[in-house]
């Protein structure tokens, strides 16, 4: 498995839960489902000219805990994705002062299945590692990121909860957005910048 | 005193000490690139790791160690905090996240003390005895199937003598064999007739395996609340 498998299946994930979100926003059905097109079509161009492993898949990847922590991880990057599309989508409209409360509402749903999600992609990593390597955690620049991108959307589930008596709650709001988008590209950085720039157990 | 208190269950505390441990735990991504020191990070308890080095390379991860400290007992008291106000499943879910946080970080504190890794080089007939105990185990047979040119498959017999217990067992990828709390790991192949073994102690792994079950019923929990209960 290397980068032109995990690129299409990112694409996919991505497509697919923008697709789902867009049905339930029908006011921003047609915005949302262009935004999506153009990131999945991106994973998609960069998966199909990278290089597909014509070797099977070493004996430490055949247990049902690696799938469980691939499809997991994967399928929440997709909608980390349309998460950060839609704080952008919402920005963009309120430069234009329409309502965008219906596009924070899912921003924020999207990014919290997303967080449990690659919580339990984290879960069924660390039972993998244990039974690969003997512990449930080992010190990589991969493991670093992956515990700052479950760091930044910890801090993005619980900053919305904070009082805060001087800041008005669109203002919050757009604070929120940014930082939303912000951590896509911790994301994306976990994802590929880690696994392209630093060697680690994720090296690509 | 209540001040003390209203600060420890503040989630402004909890919000800035988490910004923290991302600051130092992305830094450290960036140290570890940078500095061949971190390369032995993972041989032993991070405790030894950190009394080892200088503290150019360790600053991060003690500045981690620090936060996370903190912020487990900010999340400690926030939780006492609300259950004191109120006991009901709404309320108790978000607890559950922070219980299985906190048990994840007890035990990322056990194994920060007791973590032990050795390897071991063996050619069938050979044994070692697992570290601080009686226990012999011996390498009895290996084998390895190829596909296309790559091994797709390799395995080891081993037989353990606890004293009180024996038998054989097979260790494979995925397939570790545990006795007296430590897992015998195949690493690798030498050559086509040794092999590479290696024996890790984790004490915090029970302790990381409850509060990974802790947080997925909490998960569950949260998803029945926000996207099916109305």
């Amino acid at each position: 498995m290397g980068l032109h498998d995990t690129l299409l299946f990112t694409a996919f994930s991505t497509a697919l839960s923008g697709w789902l979100v867009a049905m339930r926003i029908p006011s921003q059905k047609y915005a949302l489902l262009t935004l999506t097109a153009i990131l999945s079509a991106t994973f998609s161009a960069f998966g199909l000219v990278s290089p597909k492993p014509n070797y099977p898949a070493p004996p430490i990847l055949k247990t049902i805990w690696f799938e469980l922590h691939v499809l997991s991880a994967f399928v929440s990057y997709g909608l980390f994705g349309v998460s950060a599309l839609l704080a952008a989508l919402k920005l963009w409209k309120d430069r234009q002062n329409q309502d965008t409360e219906e596009l924070f509402k899912f921003q924020y749903r999207c990014s919290l299945l997303g967080y449990l999600l690659f919580s339990f992609s984290m879960i069924t990593g660390g039972v993998w590692a244990h039974l690969a390597w003997g512990t449930y955690w080992i010190w990589t620049p991969k493991e670093l990121w992956t515990a700052v991108l479950w760091l930044s959307y910890a801090l993005y589930l619980h900053l919305r909860l904070e009082p805060r008596p001087f800041l008005s709650k669109e203002r919050l709001k757009t604070q929120l957005s940014w930082w939303n988008i912000g951590s896509y590209g911790v994301v994306l950085f976990t994802y590929l910048g880690v696994g392209l720039l630093m060697r680690s157990s994720h090296s690509f | 005193m209540k001040v003390l208190l209203n600060v420890l269950t503040s989630l402004k505390l909890a919000n800035a000490l988490t910004l923290i441990l991302l600051a130092c735990l992305l830094s450290g991504s960036f140290v570890m690139v940078s500095e061949p020191a971190t390369g032995s990070l993972n041989e032993g308890s991070l405790f030894s790791w950190l009394l080892k080095n200088d503290l150019k390379v360790t600053w991060w991860l003690w500045g981690a160690v620090t936060s996370s400290f903190l912020l487990g007992l900010n999340v400690l008291a926030c939780s006492l905090e609300s259950l004191l106000k109120g006991i009901s499943l709404r309320r108790i879910t978000p607890q559950l996240f922070h219980l299985g946080f906190g048990l994840i970080l007890l035990a990322h504190c056990a194994s920060f003390f007791g973590f032990k890794r050795v390897q071991v080089a063996l050619a069938p007939g050979m044994s070692f005895t697992l570290p601080e105990t009686k226990t012999e185990v011996k390498l009895v047979d290996l084998g390895f199937e190829t596909s296309r040119g790559y091994v797709s498959n390799y395995w080891v017999e081993v037989f353990y003598d606890s004293g009180k217990h024996q038998g054989k067992a097979l260790v494979a990828p995925n397939r570790p064999l545990f006795l007296n709390g430590y897992g015998v790991y195949l690493k690798g192949f030498v050559s086509s007739h040794a092999v590479v073994l290696e024996v890790t102690r984790e004490p915090g792994v029970a302790l990381a395996l409850a509060g990974a079950l802790v947080f997925l019923v909490g998960s569950c929990l949260l998803c029945w609340f926000k996207f099916f209960r109305r």
